[in-house]
């Protein structure tokens, strides 16, 4: 409000030449404070200034609006101290919790908040999709167990059950004395149908390997197959392997249900002792 | 606005998005009247005759030949006939293809407008492709280099001798699979309504190759 | 109309300060901005192309060298022992003798390969200097070619490829060995890329003194 229009509140004013105008934003000069509540005592005027014709009241004590919060009991007499509307002090205060000012998180705090946060979203994500991905993997490619069997005992695998007879050097008939660090050796293995399916074992033998110590492989190829396998019926399988001259004392037989599983080693599978 | 224009000041109307609401309408009506809103024309397929060339995008062709003739060594049995496509292929592709890729590339083949491949009879067992180098037969089809391959229609006994053949050449795209964004030679296709076919295994649409190019070719008999 | 003093503050009596003198950014403040910020964003777009795309992605985890030098992957362990030229390949089978020909060139590489622990079965390519993949060529039966051995650990096997090329394909080829693909194609496999080491002269002159006839039992 001004004195020469009381309606004018200054925001609607035309800036003067050369000052910034609405389409030119720029840092507008903030409003001063101005004390809204409570409301500044009124000025006194002298008792005939006003000029509307309304009865001289007398003198007497206006209403002085307390400070807030009230002071305790509310209803004590009605003249308290008065107020003083500063802004708050940034010590916390301990009347009435909603309206105690929350101190800002110290800097270091906050930083550290969101460090650990992010660190446990991250290795949140990264073990939900190892979980995901290794528990589909491990669906397509079952994971190896192996079945220690010892000397002379039998064990089972995909429609027999399996005996080790003997591992040994082959006769010399089959050794090939061109290539002298390795040796061929012969292997006989003895199998029990369990059901029927076992005659479609001469065709399709399992994956036979003969194994070292530390887990190296060699091929064991079926040199004879029984004629026929079936429930209860015994057969004996030959097998042919070449292992390196060092190894040939300590390669024990590894089969696999197939040669597939072989070649992936998956599944189940049976190592036997010598 | 956040502060009044002067007093004296023209007054300005938006009048921006109206404009151009205006014109974006009249751009399209416009449009519209002289048929630019239509589907594109299908390209037609070309037509060729014997010895044309057509480039496939997976291999180019050309249609060299068509025979009927006995069979041979590697090329069937001597006591049979034959109508055998002879095609000079050149592998575009970056890696070696099989020959057998000649049945899906060349879509339909007519003799005398009864089709003989793909074979109404399930227990056919479609031509037999090869690549015949000197008197020999193989499979390869070597990256950028041409080869003759023969695509042998086994004819029956009794059958008159086909005068014409008409081959619908089919092409490929460079396709980006859409969900491992992994890169091949695809057939291209167009979508249409479903067979019952289809429906029996439960797809919405069928898709049939696309015809690039018909050709035509006399067919000539050998005796031997 | 007067309203009630004291519900509508006055503004301070003070003058209002003036505002402060906004400086002009010169022209060319302005445009070293816009420039600098346009190469950011080209920076930024251009660092997305170091994203490999998906076919590259899953490609093979190779090791590349030369002839003659062992090259050593998770699987197996390869390398190029010697490469020849011939015109005609005469495999000799158990009853009888085939011959294959070509108008262009047989290559063929002998390969060396051993397996750290299982065994496997090795397959190749011929990769070109411009990218082209040549298969084994089908002319060779694949028992007499080293697909069909097995490798295994504790000893080095030898074996033989049989490639036919383009005569002008030969210089700046790759031999590249891996285990046979399955049906859907594994990602990141062990492959080994040996570079055949020859260049244009020296293709010439080996194809010039190419054999008319190579011979191999299989």
């Amino acid at each position: 409000m001004t004195e020469q229009n009381p309606d004018d509140t200054g925001v609607w004013r035309h800036p003067a030449a050369g000052e910034p105008s609405w389409f030119r934003p720029s840092r507008r000069v903030p409003r001063p404070d101005a004390r809204v509540w409570p409301p500044p005592p009124t000025p006194h005027e002298p008792p005939g200034s006003s000029t509307v014709p309304i009865p001289v009241i007398d003198a007497r004590p206006t209403y002085q609006p307390q400070a807030w919060p009230p002071p305790a009991p509310p209803s004590a007499p009605v003249t308290p101290p008065a107020p003083a509307p500063e802004p708050p002090a940034p010590a916390p205060e301990s009347s009435g919790p909603s309206h105690r000012r929350r101190r800002p998180m110290s800097r270091p705090v906050k930083v550290g908040l969101q460090f650990c946060g992010a660190l446990i979203l991250t290795l949140a994500y990264v073990g939900v999709t190892w979980y995901d991905s290794s528990s589909r993997y491990e669906q397509n490619n079952p994971p190896p167990t192996v079945r220690h069997v010892a000397q002379g005992q039998s064990a089972p695998l995909a429609d027999a059950t399996w005996r080790l007879v003997g591992v040994a050097v082959a006769p010399s008939q089959y050794q090939t004395p061109e290539t002298p660090d390795r040796e061929m050796m012969q292997i006989e293995v003895e199998a029990t149908g369990l059901n029927a399916d076992a005659k479609y074992l001469s065709t399709t033998p399992p994956g036979f390997y003969l194994s070292d110590k530390a887990g190296r492989l060699w091929l064991a190829l079926a040199a004879k197959t029984p004629e026929d396998l079936g429930a209860g019926k015994t057969g004996r399988f030959t097998l042919m392997s070449a292992v390196p001259k060092a190894v040939e004392d300590q390669v024990e037989l590894v089969m696999w249900q197939n040669e597939y599983a072989g070649k992936n080693q998956s599944g189940p599978s049976l190592r036997f002792a010598r | 606005m956040t502060s009044a224009a002067p007093p004296d000041a023209p007054r300005r109307r938006p009048i921006l998005v109206p404009v151009l609401a205006v014109l974006a309408a009249a751009a399209i009506g416009v449009s519209a009247a002289f048929g630019g809103l239509e589907d594109a024309p299908e390209p037609k397929a070309e037509q060729l005759g014997k010895g044309a060339t057509f480039d496939q995008g997976k291999m180019k062709t050309v249609f060299e030949d068509a025979v009927v003739r006995p069979g041979r060594i590697g090329l069937g049995v001597p006591d049979k006939r034959y109508l055998q496509l002879i095609l000079k292929v050149t592998n575009q592709s970056k890696s070696t293809i099989q020959a057998e890729g000649m049945t899906t590339a060349l879509i339909v083949v007519r003799a005398d407008g009864k089709t003989i491949m793909p074979a109404s009879d399930p227990g056919d067992r479609g031509p037999r492709v090869v690549v015949i180098a000197g008197d020999k037969a193989y499979y390869q089809l070597h990256p950028d280099v041409p080869e003759t391959v023969v695509m042998s229609f086994e004819l029956p006994d009794a059958a008159p001798t086909p005068k014409t053949v008409q081959i619908d050449a089919g092409t490929y795209e460079w396709y980006e699979s859409f969900f491992s964004k992994t890169h091949e030679w695809m057939p291209v296709i167009e979508l249409g309504p479903p067979t019952a076919e289809d429906r029996k295994r439960g797809r919405r649409e069928s898709s049939l190759p696309v015809v690039g190019a018909k050709i035509t070719m006399p067919v000539r008999v050998e005796a031997a | 109309m007067v309203t009630s003093p004291g519900l509508v503050p006055d503004a301070p009596s003070r003058p209002a300060p003036a505002p402060p003198r906004r400086r002009r950014v010169p022209l060319w403040r302005r445009l070293l901005a816009a420039v600098l910020g346009l190469a950011l964003v080209c920076g930024a777009v251009y660092v997305q192309t170091f994203v490999l795309d998906a076919d590259r992605l899953r490609a093979p985890l190779t090791v590349s060298g030369g002839m003659h030098d062992e090259l050593v992957t998770d699987t197996f362990s390869a390398r190029l022992e010697r490469v020849e030229f011939a015109r005609t390949i005469r495999i000799k089978k158990t009853y009888a003798t085939d011959e294959a020909t070509t108008d262009r060139i047989f290559m063929i590489v002998k390969v060396g390969a051993t397996a750290p622990r299982r065994p496997v079965q090795l397959a190749a390519y011929l990769l070109t200097a411009d990218g082209l993949r040549f298969d084994p060529t089908d002319r060779v039966p694949p028992g007499a070619t080293f697909s069909e051995k097995w490798v295994q650990p504790g000893w080095w096997r030898s074996g033989l490829y049989f490639f036919e090329v383009p005569k002008d394909r030969v210089a700046g080829a790759r031999v590249v060995v891996r285990e046979p693909q399955t049906l859907f194609g594994d990602d990141w496999v062990s492959e080994v890329s040996a570079d055949l080491g020859l260049d244009a002269t020296e293709a010439g002159r080996m194809i010039g003194a190419a054999k008319d006839v190579y011979e191999v039992t299989g």
